[in-house]
């Protein structure tokens, strides 16, 4: 079974594969959203002047683990996470995992919709209710996923480099006004413990890595899948460590811990006398396309989670769905409390609910193969 | 297929109301642009007086300066609105009852903060600048000794908006004289009231209705504390790291009655602090290179012998030097007043002894000392021998 939309799979264009360079920007677009404007706070917050080091080793960290999820992908590369999981644990249990998976995706999506919505309102459409802002945001995502992950990763090789250039760009015009001594600040000062501890902390700006265990059916080449999963972590690894060095060393430490959002305060800081004055309204437009392509990835593993437990042909029903309960759920998030909350529930499912199933799955998948050659389907 | 038709076309124009505009939809001209900002102390029961200088687009568009009254060649070019509150907020909604048009902070150039209210404490009236998404991060601040409100009746002859002036000579001007400090802008300013540092400001003196910038205003815990001298400023630059241009007034080595000029082109400078137990001394390199700019002693031929040069590249060196350990003296050890941002250093280079020594780390500046190293390069001399 096809995971893209099946009515669409009929038109000739649907049918065709994710290249390469596509897989690349899919797996990063996947994780480059909302998170990275409040990155260096939460960074400062948790690890003081370690949190360089703290989000670095966060993205090793993600880096092993995505190296599992892409050796499962690589391993059934005919096969989604629900289908191979089938022929490892069975119908019932997979259903199970399914369901996991699913309350993992809403939580991540409603969070991710409501951070967006509000950044939005208060960087840009001040007086527009938010409730508009999320049901747009929401409509436009879902016509994204109806197409399918093929579409979706189109969009990601289109737009996503527009992205990442715009931010490289600016933390290239930061270094005017970048403290090279904040360089000398020791950042090991809080002990190797507490960063790695801070590091799990982060890990959650990581999220969105989950895509590799959807995507392995629709690849072009997918041999090159663990190669390209990795060269994405350690990009987004790259972008995230250089966005909080900047960050840092233009706001220093602890101011950091008082400013919401600093890699967009990071943008509103610069100033090219006589030049422009105004550079954030630009780096905003293509942010609010990385949060858009993001929401679109996670609702899309959302929805086809979704269609496991309940089987049905055409995920795009429950993306339908499902949007209603996402809408709601995010506007019965209150305020920035609320938010992060929800973003400590979200370290809990990812790190003890989430990631040992796949490592559970990746284990089995040794064992069945010594007693079951051939994968059971 | 007719269905759909109408179904397409229903939905087409359902869309034009969708796509016409939306809530945040302020037209330009419908806008009020903030120049600038005055805060002066107020009268109780509201503490705080906050004028705001609106721009007018159509007059500010002509070429020139303000008149003596205060208009431009069009009339007024900028329109100032008072409004007296406890706090920052309730001013600019208030000032809705006064314009016809929405308040818009995204281009104010520049912060005034008048005397008193200086003397006050600033540190309850900036919150509000940095809460504002709207607000610019390089918006520039500086200190008027009298009221600030008086800063925005000045006539100057180049701009129509004071604020613009002011900020426009802090933008630019300080490449090309030693007098202007580094300006504080409000992103520094956050940076220094987080960090617990003390910091300088931009002063500007009104003399017949004209600003001039004079030297700068040390605040120290959110409060003004002393005044620095425009011929101190050039210290503050060399000890930044970053030093652009200034000038050196030395006796004549061949006539020491007489005075010579160098003038420093360009220049890097390092400031290190050395511990040694609960003691902290700083080390100081200071490279400048520059021209002899102008020598009172005008029939003289010997500019370029080489023991002239050096002997007058001495004399700069000892210059430099008694002046940075005047400023050193006079702020850091007398008047407590970290204007060179001392505490900065200590912290980035050893955070441990800054957070242990944070609560007295004023007494350990005052007894370090600094060990000043300086080369002084004459590059040229002019056009003339």
């Amino acid at each position: 079974m096809s995971i893209d939309n099946p009515e669409k799979v009929e038109n000739s264009s649907m049918t065709e594969k994710i290249g390469n360079f596509e897989l690349l920007l899919l797996n990063i677009s996947a994780v480059l959203g909302v998170g990275i404007l409040s990155l260096p706070r939460k960074a400062s917050e948790n690890a003081g002047a370690s949190g360089v080091i703290a989000i670095a080793i966060a993205g090793l960290i993600v880096t092993a683990v995505t190296y599992v999820y892409a050796k499962l992908a690589l391993k059934y590369e005919k096969q989604t996470i629900f289908e191979f999981s089938e022929s490892l644990v069975g119908k019932y249990l997979t259903r199970i995992v399914a369901l996991i998976f699913s309350i993992h995706f809403t939580i991540a999506m409603v969070l991710e919709v409501r951070i967006t919505s509000s950044s939005i309102k208060l960087f840009l459409l001040y007086n527009t209710p938010i409730e508009i802002i999320m049901i747009t945001l929401l409509l436009i995502s879902a016509i994204a996923v109806n197409y399918g992950l093929v579409i979706i990763a189109r969009l990601c090789a289109n737009y996503s480099v527009i992205t990442i250039l715009s931010l490289l760009i600016i933390l290239a015009l930061s270094l005017k006004y970048f403290d090279f001594e904040v360089l000398l600040y020791r950042f090991f000062n809080i002990g190797f413990w507490q960063v790695l501890q801070a590091a799990f902390k982060l890990t959650t700006s990581y999220l969105g890595f989950a895509i590799i265990l959807f995507m392995a059916p629709l690849l072009a080449k997918p041999k090159k899948i663990v190669k390209l999963s990795i060269a994405s972590t350690l990009t987004v690894t790259l972008v995230y460590t250089l966005t909080v060095l900047m960050s840092f060393g233009e706001f220093r430490i602890i101011p950091n811990q008082y400013i919401m959002y600093p890699t967009a305060i990071l943008t509103k800081a610069i100033f090219i006398s006589g030049f422009a004055e105004r550079i954030d309204i630009l780096f905003m437009t293509f942010w609010i396309l990385a949060a858009y392509i993001s929401i679109t990835v996670r609702w899309f593993t959302l929805s086809y989670s979704l269609s496991k437990i309940i089987p049905q042909r055409n995920y795009t029903v429950f993306t339908f769905l499902s949007l209603p309960l996402i809408y709601t759920s995010s506007l019965l998030i209150q305020n920035i409390g609320d938010i992060e909350k929800i973003s400590e529930v979200l370290i809990y499912t990812s790190w003890f609910v989430f990631i040992p199933i796949v490592l559970i799955l990746f284990i089995l998948s040794f064992i069945r193969k010594k007693f079951y050659p051939y994968p059971r389907t | 297929m007719k269905k759909y038709k109408i179904v397409a076309i229903l939905l087409a124009i359902t869309m034009t109301f969708f796509l016409s505009g939306c809530w945040d939809n302020i037209e330009i001209n419908n806008r009020a642009f903030v120049l600038g900002i005055a805060l002066d102390k107020g009268e109780p029961p509201s503490d705080l007086n906050v004028t705001y200088e609106i721009a007018l687009p159509s007059k500010i568009a002509s070429i020139g300066g303000r008149s003596d009254s205060g208009g431009s060649s069009g009339g007024e070019a900028t329109w100032d609105i008072t409004k007296a509150s406890s706090r920052v907020l309730p001013t600019s909604l208030d000032i809705q009852e006064n314009i016809d048009k929405i308040l818009d902070l995204e281009h104010m150039q520049l912060l005034i903060i008048g005397g008193e209210e200086a003397r006050k404490g600033i540190l309850n009236d900036v919150d509000f600048f940095f809460r504002r998404p709207q607000m610019r991060r390089r918006t520039n601040i500086v200190y008027v000794d009298g009221k600030a409100t008086d800063l925005l009746n000045i006539t100057p002859k180049t701009t129509k908006s004071p604020s613009m002036f002011i900020a426009n000579i802090l933008n630019s001007n300080i490449y090309y004289t030693d007098t202007i400090s580094k300006p504080v802008d409000l992103g520094e300013l956050v940076q220094n009231i987080r960090d617990g540092f003390d910091f300088p400001i931009v002063r500007v003196s009104i003399i017949d209705k004209q600003a001039v910038i004079d030297g700068a205003a040390a605040f120290k815990e959110g409060k003004f504390v002393s005044n620095i001298d425009e011929g101190e400023i050039k210290v503050l630059d060399w000890l930044s790291g970053n030093i652009n241009r200034g000038k050196v007034e030395v006796a004549d080595p061949e006539s020491p009655t007489q005075k010579l000029v160098y003038e420093v082109h360009d220049g890097t400078s390092k400031l290190k602090p050395e511990f040694t137990g609960n003691k902290v001394n700083f080390k100081l390199d200071i490279n400048v290179e520059g021209d002899i700019g102008e020598i009172e002693n005008t029939n003289f031929m010997g500019t370029l012998e080489l023991p002239y040069i050096e002997a007058t590249e001495k004399a700069i060196r000892e210059k430099i030097k008694a002046e940075i350990e005047a400023v050193y003296n006079k702020y850091e050890k007398e008047k407590k007043v970290d204007i060179l941002q001392l505490k900065r250093k200590i912290r980035n280079y050893n955070t441990k002894f800054y957070d242990k020594n944070k609560d007295h780390i004023d007494d350990i500046l005052a007894e370090s000392n600094i060990d000043i190293s300086v080369t002084a390069k004459i590059r040229r001399v002019g056009l003339t021998k």
